[in-house]
C-alpha cells in the first residue's frame, strides 16, 4: 500500500459523508437525523456532511420501515455509493418492523434488503446514539479499508453481568 | 361523536354529491368499512365551513359540534362504483386507496391509479376483505398513472 | 423547439428528507403537469387494529407521524373517549393541550426551518432548528422523549408537570419567543424571502375549498377554519383566535405558520397558568362500540379519525385521513404553470407529511 494511497484511507475516515434515505419513518427518525446536522448538535465540526447524492457518499444512514416498494430505491442507493461504505441503521421500525412488524405491507427489517454494519435502536434514538452509530460505523469502515479490526457486538450497559445472571439463574 | 349519515344508492351518489358542492361544504373524506363479505359501506364526510363568528352564536344549539355532514352508502364489492372525483377532484386519492385496500372498482376516476397506488405489483391481496385480489388492468394498459 | 420532458422529483431528494415521489412534465422550464406516486411509506397500519386491542392502538396511531404524534394520539384517544361516553378530567385536557401545542411550536419551527433550506437560505434553517431545540428540551424533560411522548391513553395522560416544571416551562417559552420574534425580520421582512415567496404557487380562495385543502394552506387562502375553534379539549376554555391570511401564496402559508407559532406559545402559556386540579385519568366503563368520528387541529390542518368498534377489546376499523392527505389535490392545482426552480418551494409550502399521508 502506497504512502499517499494510506493519506487519503485516513483522511476519507476523518470525513465520512453521509446520505440519509427514509424508507417510510414516522419523521420522528428523520428529524433526529438532521437534528444532528443543527447547531446543537453540529456534526459538522466533525467533518461529517449530509450529501444529498449517493455517490458521494461514505456512509448510508437508513430510517423507517421498509416496503414492498421502497426496498427497490433502497437496493439501487446503496449499490451506487462506492465502495468502501457502511450502513447504518437507525430505529426500532429499521430494525425489525418495529410496531408495524404485523402489518401487510412491511418486510422485517433493512437487513433483508441490504448488508447493515451497525443497528442503533430506539423508537426514536436520540441524536447522540445516532452519532455514536456513526462512529461506531466508521470503524466498520476502517476494516473494510484493512485499517483495522472490525468492530465487534458493542456491550449494552448491563450485558456484561449477563452470564453471570443466567449462571447464577 | 356518533353521527347520523343520510343513506344513499350508487344512483343517486353523484346528484347528492352535487349539490353539496353547490351548497358549497369542502369535501374531508371518505371512510370504508366491510359490512360481510360482500358489502362495503362507504362513508362520505362533508364540512360546513363555518366561521368562528358562526361557530360562537350557534354552538350552544348546535348538539353536533363536530359541525359535518355525512352521506352512507352500501356497495356490492364486484359492481362498479361511481366516482366523485368529477365534481369534488380531491376525492381521488381516497377512492384510489380504496380500490387497493378493498379490491373494488371505481368508474370515471381523474386520475386511475389501477389498484397501485401504494400496493406493488407484487402484492395481491387486498388487505382488508378477506381472499379479495387487487383488480388491475393488463399490464400493457398500465400507461397512465405509472 | 417546444418538447415536453418528464422529471422525476424523489423519491430521495435533497430537499425533502420523506420520499415523495412526483413526475413532472416540464416544457422548457415550465411545469405543465405533475404526477404523484405513492406509496413508498405505506404501512399499512389501519389494519393492525386486528390485531392489537384498542388501548395498545394509542402507541401505533402516534407513529404515524413523528412530528405531530401527540395530536394523533389526542384525536384517536377522544373519538374513542366518544364512544365510551367518557370525558378526560379538566386537567388532563388542559395538558393534552400543552403538549399539543408544543408539538405544533416545534413542528412549524422544524418546517420553517425546511422552508427557508427549500431556498437556500441555509443560515435561518439553522437558526430555527437551534431555537427548535427549546421545545425538545421541554418535551424531554417533561414526557421523557424528545419526538414520541406517548402521554396520551384512552380516558386522560399518563404524566403531570408540577410546580417547578411550569416555572421552568414558561422560561423557556419567553427564549423561544424572543427567538422568534428576531427572527421576524430575518424571514418575514426580508426582500430575498418576499421575492422567492410571494406570488408563488397561488391557490384562490374557491379553488382552495374545492380542492378540499386543509390547515395552513386552507388559511392562507382566507378560509377561516380552525379544528380548534370547535373546543375539543380544553380549548374553548382558553383565548384562540385563527390566524387568517388572503393571498393564498407560499408567502401568506409562511406567514400564518410563524404567526401561529407565537400564538401556540400565548396557548401554552395561558393553559400553563390556569391549570386545573384534578385527577388524571377516568376509570373506563368497558369496551368501546359503535362508530364515532373526531377531528382535531394538526400542525398541518385537520385531521380525521373514523372508528367503529363491536363491543370487543379489538377495534372492527379505523380510517385515519391526515391533512397532507387531503393538500396533496390543491398542491397539483398549484404546480402547473410554475417555473422548475420553484417548485421545491411550492412543495414544502403544504408541509408535506408523507409518512401521514400514506400511513
Amino acid at each position: 500500500m502506497g504512502f499517499v494511497e494510506n493519506m487519503i484511507k485516513k483522511s476519507r475516515l476523518k470525513s465520512p459523508w453521509i446520505v440519509h434515505f427514509d424508507c417510510g419513518s414516522c419523521n420522528g427518525c428523520d428529524i433526529e437525523v438532521l437534528a444532528c446536522l443543527t447547531p446543537m448538535y453540529d456534526v459538522e465540526r466533525f467533518g461529517v456532511v449530509n450529501t444529498g447524492n449517493p455517490k458521494h457518499a461514505d456512509v448510508l444512514l437508513v430510517t423507517g420501515t421498509v416496503n414492498h416498494r421502497n426496498r427497490h430505491v433502497l437496493k439501487q442507493i446503496y449499490e451506487q455509493m462506492p465502495e468502501p461504505k457502511a450502513v447504518v441503521s437507525i430505529g426500532a421500525c429499521n430494525l425489525s418492523g418495529g410496531v408495524f412488524k404485523d402489518s401487510y405491507n412491511i418486510l422485517n427489517g433493512a437487513h433483508t434488503v441490504i448488508p447493515v454494519d451497525v443497528f442503533v435502536p430506539g423508537c426514536p434514538p436520540k441524536p447522540e446514539a445516532i452519532i455514536d452509530g456513526v462512529v461506531t460505523a466508521l470503524n466498520a469502515l476502517a476494516a473494510k479499508m484493512g485499517l483495522g479490526p472490525a468492530p465487534g457486538a458493542a456491550l449494552m450497559p448491563g450485558d456484561e453481568d449477563a452470564p453471570k445472571a443466567a449462571a447464577v439463574g | 361523536m356518533f353521527f347520523d349519515a343520510k343513506p344513499v344508492t350508487p344512483e343517486t351518489l353523484l346528484s347528492e354529491a352535487q349539490r353539496m358542492a353547490d351548497e358549497k361544504f369542502r369535501f374531508v373524506t371518505m371512510s370504508q368499512t366491510v359490512l360481510d363479505e360482500r358489502t362495503l359501506r362507504l362513508y362520505y364526510h362533508f364540512d360546513q365551513n363555518r366561521t368562528l363568528s358562526d361557530l360562537r352564536r350557534c354552538c350552544s344549539l348546535d348538539n353536533d359540534s363536530t359541525n359535518m355532514t355525512h352521506l352512507r352508502m352500501d356497495v356490492d364489492r364486484d359492481k362498479p362504483i361511481p366516482s366523485i372525483s368529477s365534481i369534488y377532484f380531491c376525492a381521488l386519492l381516497v377512492e384510489n386507496e380504496t380500490q387497493d385496500q378493498f379490491g373494488v372498482r371505481f368508474d370515471g376516476l381523474a386520475l386511475d391509479y389501477q389498484g397501485a397506488m401504494y400496493l406493488e405489483g407484487e402484492v395481491t391481496h387486498a388487505p382488508y376483505f378477506t381472499m379479495t385480489t387487487v383488480k388491475r388492468a393488463a399490464e400493457g394498459a398500465k400507461g397512465g398513472a405509472q | 423547439m417546444n418538447r415536453s420532458t418528464v422529471i422525476p422529483f424523489g423519491p430521495q431528494h435533497p430537499v425533502l428528507p420523506e420520499p415523495l415521489h412526483i413526475k413532472f412534465v416540464v416544457e422548457d422550464e415550465t411545469v405543465v403537469q405533475a404526477v404523484p406516486q405513492l406509496g413508498f411509506v405505506h404501512r399499512g397500519l389501519e389494519s393492525l387494529v386486528r390485531t392489537k386491542d384498542f388501548n395498545q392502538m394509542v402507541f401505533v396511531v402516534e407513529r404515524i407521524c413523528g412530528i405531530c404524534s401527540c395530536i394523533h394520539a389526542n384525536c384517536y384517544c377522544n373519538a374513542i373517549e366518544d364512544m365510551l361516553g367518557v370525558t378526560a378530567p379538566p386537567r388532563a385536557q388542559f395538558l393534552r393541550v400543552i403538549w399539543s401545542e408544543l408539538h405544533r411550536i416545534h413542528s412549524h419551527l422544524l418546517w420553517l426551518g425546511l422552508f427557508a433550506d427549500a431556498f437556500g437560505f441555509e443560515s435561518v434553517f439553522h437558526q430555527f432548528w437551534r431555537i427548535r431545540e427549546h421545545v425538545m428540551d421541554i418535551c424531554e424533560a417533561t414526557a421523557g422523549n424528545r419526538v414520541i411522548l406517548s402521554i396520551n391513553v384512552v380516558g386522560g395522560v399518563r404524566r403531570d408537570l408540577n410546580l417547578d416544571q411550569i416555572n421552568w416551562m414558561l422560561g423557556e417559552l419567553d427564549k423561544i419567543e424572543n427567538g422568534m420574534r428576531e427572527l421576524t425580520r430575518t424571514m418575514l421582512d426580508d426582500y430575498t424571502v418576499q421575492e422567492r415567496t410571494r406570488g408563488i404557487g397561488v391557490l384562490s380562495k374557491d379553488d382552495a375549498r374545492l380542492l378540499g385543502a386543509v390547515g395552513p394552506t386552507l388559511r392562507g387562502s382566507g378560509w377561516e377554519c380552525d379544528e380548534r375553534m370547535h373546543g375539543y379539549a380544553a380549548y374553548k376554555e382558553l383565548n384562540f383566535v385563527p390566524v387568517v391570511e388572503h393571498d393564498g401564496d407560499c408567502y401568506a402559508r409562511c406567514k400564518v405558520r410563524f404567526n401561529e407559532t407565537l400564538h401556540a406559545i400565548e396557548l401554552v402559556r395561558e393553559a400553563l397558568n390556569r391549570l386545573p386540579e384534578s385527577e388524571l385519568t377516568v376509570k373506563l366503563p368497558g369496551n368501546p362500540d359503535g362508530e364515532s368520528v373526531f377531528r382535531v387541529e394538526q400542525p398541518r390542518g385537520e385531521l380525521f379519525y373514523y372508528v367503529r368498534a363491536n363491543g370487543s377489546k379489538m377495534l372492527e376499523r379505523m380510517r385515519v385521513r391526515t391533512p397532507t392527505f387531503a393538500n396533496i389535490p390543491p398542491l397539483l392545482a398549484m404546480l402547473p404553470g410554475c417555473k422548475l426552480p420553484d417548485v421545491p418551494v411550492i412543495v414544502l409550502s403544504i408541509d408535506p407529511c408523507i409518512s401521514c399521508t400514506e400511513r
